[in-house]
């Protein structure tokens, strides 16, 4: 054992290299720094905020909407100008973003259901969040107010009947059902939960399948780019240790790594989503839909997932085999890729037993496929689908390390080439 | 007594038959040599000794343990300096010699010995706390030589020794190298600079084309061939 973990403490040297080491801290560092600035551009916008009123009417009603925009997180000055522009330039002195222009005879208007105008006035100087955000704030308030002045129109024609009932004579109710279970919400909630729960599994999954391939295949390529290889291969230890150990400080810098960007991420998207990821106020509709997993799915779940790593890396290794240098290395993957990224977005935007037979084979076959299926077949009930993922991605990893620890037992490793220089040259 | 006994070995690339049915043996503490042009067959040979090509026909014994069938066992004794080898470049002369002797070593004590040589033969001073991506090709060579020898194998495989290195370094390597062999470890090398082999060797084989076409002392092979240097043997017996 003391001798692998000899080669394993080498090889994951091998890995932590300046070049690696360097863009992710400052990654890290960058996708903090931005969450920090959206979170407190947010809070910015969420803070009080002053606008310009210019009142021509002067009435009961445009001083009940000052009280309104109050209430609305707003803070209404009203200046004592004359005309608009003098209003504007007031604004634009004091940094104020919004000019309300309410007409003379506004609360007459109203009430002789003539519509008056009001006039939102924004000082636009870039695509910040608050030149955004706060004439959407006055025009909420706005809606608000039409709201409440409607209904009492509504009450004075229909003395004993809610507003809400002539406003909307009809009234629909969305219910999903799921499996056996029913419940009263609409299915865009249930796919935005699903969603907004479930979009990080798979990138995490895209994200350590290429880190750690990517990283597998180097350290193989540069055991024969520095010729070190020859040697490794006459040293006492089980050729298939030495296999093992390379996957093994493949896959642990691969997870050291994903943690420190779930880091970043989640100091990014921190920032940007106000502080919640993956918010608590779905939980409850999936919970009641039973689209949350059991531990039993978390644990089919996860035998999926590594058995989908374990397969990348043997296949990995055999291609490496024929990989001369570093860079031979990163073109050998590209199949890999692909082969990734087509589960990938396919389950990302459609379901694939949707799909015709012959793609659904095509998917199916894909050892990567099966951690990307799983989550949606394991809520959807079909499990057993999943257990036979999982037989499949076990057959295939076993086959494939196997043959994977063969090669590095025989002497195909040194005699094997192929010019993969040669190969792109001659396009 | 012989201690690599190989018997009609062969090998073959593909179409090509890189080692043709070679025979010879190596006695206990003695310096072996193999020479001949380039292409001959002698790195070749030295793989498949070194357990990591598999040979096509023939037998080969070391210490009596069967080629191909108990290479884990002939690994632990025999250490393999390749003709074009490297170190780690992201790890420090020092810490290479520290990871290798860590296959070879059964406690620490005997590892800090090995290193202790180790250092000693590669004398690359302080510069064995740099990387070795700084050190030229010769400062290479002499650490990959200190690897080889540190662990005081029982039999050394050598593969053109002191290729890349100045004369000077040339010659303490090769005084390094028959210091050992007094010291019981049994070196199996090759060479083309035949002046070299006649210098080290205790015996030589001439190969070429994957066939030898004389075994003997240096000495006795000069007299054979009424040759003032292997050099004008081997252009005897090819001819
Ligand atoms: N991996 C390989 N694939 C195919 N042919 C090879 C391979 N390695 C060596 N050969 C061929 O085998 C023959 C013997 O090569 P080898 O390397 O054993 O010669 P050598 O005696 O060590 O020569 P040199 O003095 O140049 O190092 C040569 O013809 C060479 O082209
Ligand atoms: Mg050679």
């Amino acid at each position: 054992m003391s001798k692998f973990t000899n080669i394993l403490k080498k090889d994951i040297k091998e890995l932590v290299t300046l070049e690696l080491i360097v863009p992710l801290l400052i990654m890290v560092v960058l996708f903090s720094f931005i969450g920090n600035l959206v979170s407190s551009e947010t809070k910015k916008a969420m803070a009080p905020q002053n606008i310009v009123v210019l009142d021509y009417d002067n009435s009961n009603l445009s001083t009940n909407l000052m009280n309104e925009l109050k209430q609305g997180n707003l803070i209404p000055e009203t200046p004592s100008v004359k005309n608009m522009q003098s209003a504007i330039d007031y604004a634009k002195e004091k940094g104020i973003k919004v000019v309300i222009e309410i007409p003379k005879g506004f609360e007459d208007s109203i009430f002789n259901l003539k519509q008056p105008e009001v006039n939102i006035y924004s000082v636009m100087n870039g695509l910040s969040i608050t030149s955004l955000s706060q004439p959407s704030m006055v025009r909420n308030v706005f809606q608000l107010l039409n709201d409440s002045i409607s209904s009492e129109f509504i009450k004075q024609k229909f003395a004993n009947v809610s507003p809400e009932i002539v406003k909307n004579p009809i009234k629909t109710k969305d219910f999903v059902i799921l499996n056996k279970t029913v419940a009263e919400v609409s299915p865009e909630i249930v796919s935005q939960a699903f969603m907004s729960q479930n979009i990080f599994i798979p990138m995490i999954l895209v994200f350590v399948i290429l880190y750690s391939s990517q990283m597998l295949a180097s350290l193989i390529a540069l055991e024969k780019q520095n010729k070190t290889l020859e040697t490794l291969l006459t040293v006492p230890i089980q050729r298939p240790l030495i296999v093992v150990s390379k996957m093994l400080s493949s896959g642990i810098v691969t997870l050291i790594i994903s943690v420190l960007y779930l880091f970043g991420m989640k100091n990014y998207m921190g920032g940007i989503s106000g502080g919640e990821i993956g918010s608590t106020q779905y939980s409850g509709v999936l919970q009641k839909l039973g689209l949350t997993f059991t531990s039993q799915s978390f644990i089919l779940l996860g035998i999926s997932t590594f058995l989908a790593i374990l397969a990348a890396l043997a296949v990995t290794t055999i291609l490496a085999v024929y990989v001369e240098d570093v860079k031979g290395a990163q073109a050998m993957l590209t199949p890999l890729m692909v082969l990734l990224m087509i589960p990938y977005f396919i389950t990302l935007f459609t379901d694939p037993n949707t799909l015709s037979l012959p793609l659904k084979i095509f998917i199916y076959a894909i050892p990567f496929s099966h951690p990307f299926l799983a989550s949606q077949n394991l809520l959807f009930g079909r499990v057993s689908f999943v257990i036979y993922g999982i037989l499949y991605e076990s057959i295939f990893s076993i086959v494939c390390v196997m043959i994977a620890t063969k090669i590095f037992s025989s002497d195909k490793i040194l005699t094997a080439k192929v010019k993969w220089g040669k190969l792109f040259k001659s396009r | 007594m012989a201690i690599v006994e190989v018997k009609n070995l062969i090998k073959d690339y593909g179409a090509l038959r890189a080692v043709d049915g070679i025979s010879f043996d190596i006695n206990e503490g003695e310096i072996f040599g193999l020479i001949g042009p380039n292409g001959a067959g002698k790195t070749t040979t030295l793989r498949i000794i070194s357990t990591i090509l598999k040979k096509n026909g023939g037998e080969v014994a070391i210490f009596g343990m069967r080629l191909g069938h108990e290479d884990a066992r002939i690994r632990e004794i025999i250490s393999y300096l390749p003709e074009e080898a490297g170190a780690y470049k992201n790890l420090t002369g020092f810490g290479y010699l520290d990871f290798m002797a860590g296959f070879y070593a059964k406690n620490p004590s005997e590892k800090k010995a090995f290193i202790e040589r180790g250092v000693e033969i590669a004398d690359l001073g302080g510069r064995l706390k740099s990387k070795v991506s700084t050190y030229s090709k010769g400062m290479t060579r002499k650490l990959l030589v200190a690897r080889a020898l540190m662990i005081m194998p029982k039999l050394a495989i050598l593969d053109e020794p002191t290729s890349g290195l100045d004369v000077v370094n040339s010659i303490e390597i090769r005084e390094i190298i028959k210091g050992f062999a007094k010291n019981g470890v049994t070196v199996l090398l090759s060479s083309h600079n035949m002046l070299e082999v006649e210098f080290l060797s205790d015996r030589v084989a001439l190969i070429d084309k994957g066939k030898i076409f004389d075994t003997g002392t240096p000495s006795k092979l000069k007299e054979k061939y009424n040759a003032r240097n292997l050099e004008e043997v081997f252009m005897e017996v090819v001819k």
